[in-house]
């Protein structure tokens, strides 16, 4: 097939303005942050800053505990929350590959009805305050809402129904192995890429998450990475605030390049997700796309 | 989220029958799967919990709650909160807020994602296209609290980049978190940055599993690259895009919490073009304690949602039965 | 609810005062022989103090040190559980919705105080005063008891404290000893500006004035307010309510403050910006003024507090309205699962005068060191910004004048006290309490609307005249007539009932 010039320049251009559209926000944070104070009182927030400063870095590095003690909070999180999800998702999915499992149909349908149909945020919100006392434990971070999406069992369920053979089962269970042995001896070894790939969104999900810090915790040693920004983002002190010398908070206030260091902090909350990217994105990718064709 | 296997909820497909003659192989039948049923126990608790008792919660909704007496105790109140909430205009707004925001959303959204897939496809170098695909989908991974950063680092008064460049053309500097007036085309400009590469992707991977068969036969028929997107690569993915559109439709009522709280900075000032029925329930809850008021909001969201996905269901099997989701 | 925030704005200022002291008049004894009787009856129990304000370094030392006093005075020890200010009324929401365990609760007539009244949040406390706070009623007086109940009944503690409120400014003392201001009576608007001016044009880079304020200073000092947009201006003849918005006084203001806007007299993020960060930034030289309320010795307070020196000049008169008894309180949860014990540490927290200055200030000789029996100073090499509890605001808490006093404070604070109350005007309609329930709905819809607008006009951010066009368009579609109906027909009949 030949194409003409022409027409390959255009399609690559269109795709490089997107691909700048896409990037360029990042780089443009990321050049605020390092840029001179007396730049930005001159020329705002620029590409082209007059003068590079890392006194933003300097600055949050200096008192760097609130910051990791944010970023212990959301690798706890997260790891313990991805395992929880993954244990109860694929529990709950291979039994529904089998067709003749009794009530099948029913817990099907307990389970889809999920999506169909919720009680909102008030109730929702009562029953892991009131009925189970989550607030300002770890665990509200990772239970309330986040451990099991119907869409993830259903997919994983039809990659069960649709990629592991009826006969491996049967020939393993005349064997004489038990469920639970053909479970782990043989299902999940053949079923890791798709257990890959609800890790990954759901450990993008855990990583992303602030709306349950949000509403489930008031004690600041507890707040997560993503919380943390959202309280800066706002007021730059906070970061201060809840440091221990709430008192200097004049003195450093006056050294305190404010204008950078906000923006510090959001490449310092965002530096491991870029970073990780790179190594990631293609089963992210494959994921999204099985996702929506094969489920 | 293209849906052929997860119609296969037969509903009626109950081979145990409850009557008496069957009772004893029914009950072999439990024991001898008794394991894969325990396997699903804590998926079932869990949804239990989490959706089932919350879904109860709804006669909140019902309720003139007061702390004393919490959910059981407190009084009836009909349909008062009802009332109330229809009576403010916060209702009208609220609902026209997030039905024009969606409606906004899925065209937009649905135009440039189907743009850029077709143009993907044109792209024979599967490195370069796996860098745009990649590159397209950053956005999309990272949490609305950078999305905000990202934002404020464009609109900030004093020295956000739009201020500046409007500076250098002589134009009074806006002051975007104070006025709500821009906000539809900032909201819709965000959520397509964020969202588009995401279903291009998924509308990429429908057409690349289109049968190569086709393209050689059109070529061979002298068919342009315009006729092959139009007359082969849209009608083979339309039920893809039915799909998806008709499960966004179905979702008109709900929206993305964290693009309508966080990227406008919970600014009161933008209320009346960034409430939307999330936020709102949000705030009646958080802000003003009005759990009565709260509750029905989210009920009526729930409510309508629901009828809208039976509708969209309904449509879907109309035109498709396979893509149906039940 | 405008009053609410108007206050709100006030007291956020006042978060870290230090406080009067002096005579407070009860002695600690009589407390702890009415509680050495029942001593061996209790059961340990753990208090939650729920209170605004920024967790300090010392926190646990404190609370560790209070709650061994407290296990020998009561068998009790207690959790000082502190709660940022920006996130009070989101945080607090929940905690009310969601059960959770807590004791004493601090509120106000600007935070929510009659909602959670009437929600059931507070226990009614006049039996448990009888029974376990026996003291508190002759320390606090009829004044204040008075004004702090609802429909009769007491549901809060109010904090004895000032009875009337000053409104003016803090100024940047370094720039008001350069410029040599004068800062002595009450000043009119033109002095002010003539004020911002000045320093406006000498000094490019300090901020004329942080925050909006100043605005709300200004309507608390010109009108008793009753719900949103409707207040009796102060001064008025006859009594009757009037529309905030349709208000030449108000109107007026607002214009005045656009063009101090236009002018660049603000910070940058006036619309957001609070007390709190306007006081950070005079510490850092980079800005002049912020709006406060005003008591006598406020500046001092301040300079010990933030470790720099403030001077405050007053714009109007002391005022005295109806929220002064509710201004700061201390409320019983409903969730509380000792009642009888909080109570008991509330007769403390009044009549002990030990206990509340270890709330106040802290461990002697590790915080504080007498420097004779009531007043205090720093330890050697403590100053105000390396010290690791600074007080959390007297004001908060029980009888502020058993609290101490500072080395650099006046000793006559308290004589300035009592000539300030008497100076300070009384409302006409001192003691009337609107009951926001019959229009609840309708409030909460005033309220949505209002939080479009305040801000941008409280900080001249908006065009005045197309601002309030706006928000009286929407006043009207959420039923602010029926709320002004309602406020009238309210304030007639507790005139009435004053008649009688």
């Amino acid at each position: 097939m030949k194409q003409s010039r022409l027409y390959t320049v255009s399609i690559h251009s269109f795709f490089w303005l997107f691909t700048l559209a896409s990037l360029l926000p990042f780089l443009f944070i990321f050049i605020i942050s390092i840029s001179s104070e007396s730049s930005i009182n001159a020329k705002g927030y620029s590409f082209f800053p007059s003068g590079i400063s890392f006194a933003a870095y300097k600055f949050l590095f200096y008192d760097f505990t609130e910051i990791l003690k944010a970023y212990g909070v959301t690798i706890f999180c997260t790891i313990l929350g991805v395992i929880l999800c993954l244990f109860i998702t694929t529990l709950l999915a291979y039994p529904l590959s089998r067709m003749e499992l009794p009530f099948r149909s029913s817990i099907s349908f307990y389970i889809f009805f999920t999506m169909l149909f919720s009680g909102g945020m008030v109730p929702w919100y009562l029953t892991f305050t009131n009925i189970i006392p989550l607030k300002n434990t770890l665990l509200a971070m990772v239970i309330p809402g986040m451990l099991l999406s119907a869409f993830n069992v259903l997919l994983m369920r039809s990659f069960f129904m649709n990629s592991i053979p009826d006969s491996v089962v049967e020939s393993a269970a005349i064997d004489g192995a038990t469920e639970f042995k053909i479970f782990y001896k043989i299902i999940i070894p053949l079923s890791l890429p798709i257990i890959a790939t609800i890790g990954l969104f759901s450990t993008l999900g855990f990583w992303n998450d602030w709306y349950n810090c949000m509403l489930f915790i008031d004690n600041p040693d507890l707040y997560n990475i993503q919380y943390l920004m959202t309280k800066s983002l706002t007021n730059i002190q906070f970061l201060l605030m809840k440091s221990n010398q709430s008192n200097q908070v004049g003195d450093i206030l006056a050294t305190m390049p404010t204008e950078t260091v906000r923006m510090a902090l959001a490449i310092i909350g965002l530096a491991p997700l870029l970073f990780a990217y790179p190594f990631f994105q293609k089963y992210y990718i494959s994921g999204i796309t099985t996702g929506a064709v094969k489920g | 989220m293209k849906a052929t296997k997860i119609a296969s909820i037969p509903i009626a497909d109950h081979k145990i029958q409850p009557a008496s003659r069957t009772q004893r192989p029914f009950l072999r039948k439990l024991n001898k799967y008794k394991w894969l049923l325990i396997m699903t126990l804590p998926g079932i608790i869990y949804l239990f919990i989490n959706n089932y008792i919350p879904m109860y919660g709804i006669i909140l909704a019902f309720k003139n709650y007061n702390y004393v007496d919490g959910i059981w105790g407190s009084p009836w109140a009909g349909f008062d909160n009802f009332k109330f909430l229809f009576q403010s205009p916060d209702a009208y707004i609220i609902t026209r807020n997030t039905v024009l925001y969606n409606v906004a959303f899925i065209s937009i959204n649905l135009v440039l994602s189907l743009l850029v897939a077709l143009l993907m496809n044109e792209i024979k170098d599967k490195v370069i296209s796996r860098f745009y695909q990649s590159t397209f989908l950053l956005p999309h991974i990272i949490s609305m609290v950078i999305v905000a950063y990202l934002v404020y680092s464009f609109l900030n008064v004093e020295n956000g980049l739009v201020n500046r460049l409007l500076a250098l053309f002589h134009i009074d500097p806006i002051a975007w978190y104070s006025n709500p007036d821009y906000w539809p085309y900032i909201l819709i400009i965000v959520n397509a940055w964020k969202g588009v590469g995401y279903s291009a992707i998924i509308y990429f991977a429908a057409i690349i599993g289109i049968d190569k068969e086709y393209y050689e036969a059109a070529t061979i028929d002298g068919a342009s690259k315009w006729k092959q997107m139009t007359r082969i690569t849209l009608p083979l993915i339309a039920p893809v895009i039915t799909t998806l559109t008709l499960l966004a439709v179905s979702g008109i009522l709900r929206s993305d919490f964290g693009l309508f709280y966080q990227v406008p900075m919970n600014s009161g000032a933008l209320l009346p073009t960034t409430n939307t029925i999330d936020t709102f329930v949000y705030r009646a809850m958080i802000q003003l304690g009005d759990i009565g008021m709260s509750s029905a909001a989210g009920v009526y969201q729930s409510a309508v949602c629901f009828v809208l996905i039976l509708g969209a269901n309904l449509a879907v099997r109309k035109i498709n039965k396979q893509n149906s989701l039940f | 609810m405008k009053r609410f925030r108007i206050l709100l704005a006030v007291f956020m200022c006042s978060a870290l005062l230090l406080s009067a002291c002096g005579s407070g008049g009860s002695s600690s004894n009589q407390a702890s022989d009415s509680s050495t009787d029942t001593e061996k009856k209790l059961d340990p129990y753990k208090i939650t103090l729920v209170y605004p304000g920024t967790a300090p370094k010392d926190l646990e030392l404190v609370q560790n040190e209070m709650s061994k006093y407290l296990t020998e005075k009561i068998n009790a020890t207690i959790e000082l559980k502190p709660i940022e200010w920006g996130s009070w009324t989101d945080k607090t929401n929940l905690m009310k919705i969601s059960n959770e365990k807590f004791d004493l609760l601090f509120t106000a007539n600007w935070f929510n105080y009659a909602n959670d009244v009437s929600k059931g949040q507070f226990l009614e406390l006049d039996e448990l005063m009888k029974e376990h706070g026996k003291d508190i009623p002759d320390i606090l007086g009829p004044d204040f008891l008075q004004g702090a109940k609802i429909n009769g009944k007491l549901y809060a503690l109010p904090t004895k404290k000032e009875f009337g409120q000053g409104f003016g400014l803090l100024l940047n003392k370094k720039l008001v000893d350069k410029y040599n201001i004068d800062t002595s009576g009450v000043k009119s608007f033109d002095e002010l500006e003539a004020m911002f001016k000045l320093i406006k044009e000498n000094e490019p880079n300090v901020i004329p004035i942080v925050s909006s304020k100043y605005t709300n200073t200004f309507s608390a000092a010109n009108y008793d307010g009753i719900t949103t947009n409707l207040a009796l201006p102060r001064g008025s003849k006859e009594i009757k309510i009037v529309d905030t918005l349709e208000d030449s006084t108000m109107v007026d203001y607002y214009k005045r403050i656009r063009q101090w806007n236009l002018n660049g007299w603000f910070d940058k993020d006036v619309l957001t910006s609070d007390a709190d960060q306007a006081v950070q930034m005079i510490k850092a030289g980079k800005a002049f003024s912020v709006g406060q309320s005003l008591k006598p010795g406020k500046d001092k307070e301040m300079s010990v507090t933030y470790g720099t020196e403030f001077v405050q000049v007053e714009t109007f008169e002391p005022f005295t309205t109806t929220g002064e008894a509710q201004g700061a309180m201390l409320g019983i949860s409903r969730t509380s699962k000792d009642p009888a014990r909080v109570m008991m540490f509330l007769n403390l927290l009044y009549s002990d005068k030990q206990l509340i200055n270890m709330l106040d200030w802290g461990i002697e000789g590790v915080h504080y060191v007498k420097k004779s029996d009531n007043v205090i100073d720093y330890p050697d090499g403590v100053t105000a910004d390396t010290q690791s509890y600074p007080n959390p605001g007297s004001w908060m808490f029980g009888n502020q004048f058993n609290s101490y006093l500072w080395s650099n404070e006046d000793p006559e604070k308290w004589v300035q006290f009592e000539e300030f109350n008497t100076r300070s005007e009384r409302s006409p309609i001192l003691g009337f309490t609107f009951n926001p329930e019959p229009v609840k709905s309708e409030l909460a819809a005033l309220d949505n609307v209002s939080k479009e607008f305040s801000q941008g006009l409280n900080s001249g951010s908006v065009d005045v005249d197309k601002a309030l066009a706006d928000w009286k368009e929407k006043r009207a579609a959420a039923g602010f007539d029926r709320v002004k109906a309602e406020a009238e027909k309210q304030l007639q009949e507790w005139l009435a009932s004053q008649k009688q």
